[in-house]
């Protein structure tokens, strides 16, 4: 399996090339994109500013860096969806930064945005952004109809399902998942909303339940239940936001991790694992490669699945937040 | 011609359509909300009901059983009503357990598909059926925290974030090409002059309420949970989004959204159910009447 990192700066590469990373991605912005859509949009799912790179001169210097050791770097345009103005020039941007500057390839989720590369004649590999949703084989066909070589499933899977989506097509596709950082409330390619005006799920609605729904003498509109609810669910939020941005003692970054499941992700053929936070701080990317790495190293033929999960929960040294089940990327129920 | 839709969640609510229809207008509430039920009114008794919405589209856990579903098809078909199967995304082991239910359907039925996988399969196992594109597979921007002096001060920004995936002239012609006969949408918060009305494909448009976010962990299923596993995507649950819906109201946004199930969606201010009905008034498309299923 290769560790997939991010990058928002091309100083960060270097590290990232001596933790050993297999494969980098980055997102841009540029200021002809500030001109085509005046700032209303972004250019991927993350911030123009922390967590894109801002010139054509930073991706190509990243990009030279990174093929002295022959790792590859895509591009993120993972937007769910690009207006037709905003599109024709996402399109440019791809072509220039494949053809000219050198990336390897591109992420992206916007069907209409493929569509579009394909009739330009991009024929750079494209994996499909977890924003695309692809919970399912007929989906995973469907994509690869369209090109897809390599598909990075969303978040709100448990591993059953990761196990059986890959086992059943891991012959015709590559299949990336999240391995550190960053969790989502709602599925993020079904939200239709904006970072920009900070994350909607962190909405501390006020809430009662509507007269007349049918409610019954066990109503869930009860006060202390809404309450109870109301705390459970910052409390979940919490561990998404990467535990309030925490680290362990060592250094480690805590939140959402997938780092006791590589062994069966290895087994069920699994062929990379990402690593999420192109915003995080220099410090931060560090730390969450070097604990992935250190899982992975881990890995070989043969190893029991379970002596890898007790190996990063003895690493993760935060029992009281693994034991919670909160922190898990991928969780399984009781009835699995 | 327009014509007139009603999402309902159990077969015995077609035999009471004409009092439910009257119900799901009914209740007290501020001014605006008294004139938005007034213009909900005004679209109901105009355009002529002759299909019924079953299913959901968000949830796989609200999909009828086979047994259900049959008593939808025979009472619908007593009363003369087309059916319209609306179905999630789903795992595969999801579209396993619901398959007999597509099973039930007849050539004359429709199915709305919110996932690219339950097209390709419905497509190959059910040729006949028709087949529409959901909510879910329409993307674009419906952060109903944008304030309306965002627009007023940027003309065209109005524009740019009222297009969504099914107003690409491309992406219809992908579509077509694909046997899709319909698209499924609701309208933006800031929608001022949607430009969805063109094209060879056939429009739905839902009401009262548009989608904004949802997933596979509910917290609605939550509710009454104690001890771990918790909030698991996908996770069995006693079906308390059939009995509990939740107002919602925040100071970052004007509008009050709902939450149901696994969804959050926003009720239609006024000025949007104005903008639906002149749509209706001057556009053959289909109105979809959600307010009872939410």
């Amino acid at each position: 399996m290769k560790i997939v990192a991010p990058f928002s700066h091309p100083n960060e590469v270097e590290m990232l090339l001596h933790y050993g990373a297999d494969e980098l991605y980055c997102g841009i912005h540029t200021p002809e994109w500030e001109d085509c859509v005046k700032g209303r949009l972004w250019m991927n799912r993350r911030s123009p500013r922390g967590a894109n790179l801002l010139s054509w001169q930073a991706l190509a210097e990243a990009i030279s860096l990174a093929h002295t050791q022959n790792i590859p770097v895509f591009i993120t345009l993972n937007s769910p969806f690009y207006p037709e103005s905003a599109r024709k020039y996402a399109v440019g941007v791809c072509r220039k930064a494949v053809e000219e500057i050198g990336a390897d390839g591109l992420i992206i989720s916007d069907i209409p945005l493929l569509i579009d590369l394909r009739k330009a004649g991009c024929s750079a590999p494209i994996h499909l952004s977890s924003l695309a949703g692809c919970i399912n084989s007929g989906t995973v066909d469907f994509y690869r109809g369209l090109g897809i070589s390599r598909i990075i499933l969303p978040r709100q899977l448990r591993p059953s399902e990761i196990e059986d989506l890959v086992k059943r097509n891991r012959e015709q596709m590559d299949f990336e998942v999240f391995a550190l950082n960053d969790g989502c409330f709602f599925e993020e390619g079904y939200c239709q909303t904006t970072h920009a005006l900070n994350p909607f799920c962190m909405t501390d609605w006020e809430m009662d339940s509507i007269p007349g729904h049918g409610e019954d003498s066990n109503s869930l509109g009860n006060p202390d239940l809404l309450e109870k609810n109301r705390t459970d669910m910052k409390g979940f939020l919490w561990f998404l936001n990467n535990c309030g941005s925490s680290f362990q003692d060592d250094g480690l970054p805590n939140g959402p991790c997938s780092l006791c499941l590589f062994g069966h992700f290895q087994d069920w053929g699994v062929d990379a694992v990402k690593i999420v936070g192109r915003e995080a701080s220099f410090y931060r990317k560090m730390r969450s490669l070097q604990i992935v790495k250190a899982v992975m190293d881990q890995i070989r033929p043969g190893t029991d699945p379970n002596e890898i999960a007790h190996y990063a929960c003895r690493l993760r040294s935060t029992p009281d937040l693994c034991t919670s089940g909160l922190m898990c990327y991928f969780r399984e129920s009781d009835d699995s | 011609m327009t014509r007139l839709a009603l999402h309902i969640r159990h077969p015995e609510q077609i035999g009471r359509l004409a009092k439910e229809k009257t119900d799901l207008t009914a209740g007290g509430g501020s001014r605006a909300s008294e004139i938005g039920r007034k213009t909900i009114r005004r679209i109901l008794k105009t355009y002529r009901f002759d299909r019924v919405y079953i299913g959901d589209e968000f949830c796989p856990r609200r999909l009828p059983g086979p047994e259900r579903m049959r008593a939808f098809r025979e009472q619908a078909g007593a009363a003369g009503l087309k059916v319209t199967l609306l179905t999630p995304p789903m795992t595969d082991s999801e579209i396993f357990q619901n398959y007999s239910v597509f099973e039930i359907l007849v050539p004359e039925d429709e199915v709305v598909v919110n996932d690219w996988g339950v097209m390709l399969l419905l497509k190959d196992k059910f040729p006949r059926l028709s087949l529409s594109l959901g909510r879910l597979l329409n993307r674009g921007m419906k952060d109903t925290r944008l304030s309306e002096e965002f627009f007023q001060c940027q003309a065209d920004g109005r524009t740019l974030l009222e297009e969504t995936t099914f107003d690409g002239s491309d992406f219809l012609a992908f579509a077509a090409t694909r046997g899709i006969d319909r698209l499924e949408r609701d309208l933006a918060p800031h929608s001022a002059s949607p430009s969805f009305l063109e094209g060879n494909l056939a429009h739905s448009i839902y009401f009262p309420f548009g989608y904004i976010t949802t997933g596979r962990i509910c917290r609605i299923a939550e509710m009454k949970k104690g001890g771990a596993p918790r909030w698991l995507p996908g996770a069995p649950c006693r079906q308390d989004c059939e009995r509990t819906a939740f107002r919602m109201i925040h100071e970052s946004t004007r509008l009050v959204h709902h939450q149901n199930g696994n969804t959050i969606f926003y009720r239609y201010p006024v000025s949007l159910l104005d903008r639906l009905a002149q749509i209706a008034d001057q556009q053959e498309v289909r109105l979809v009447y959600q307010g009872k299923a939410l």
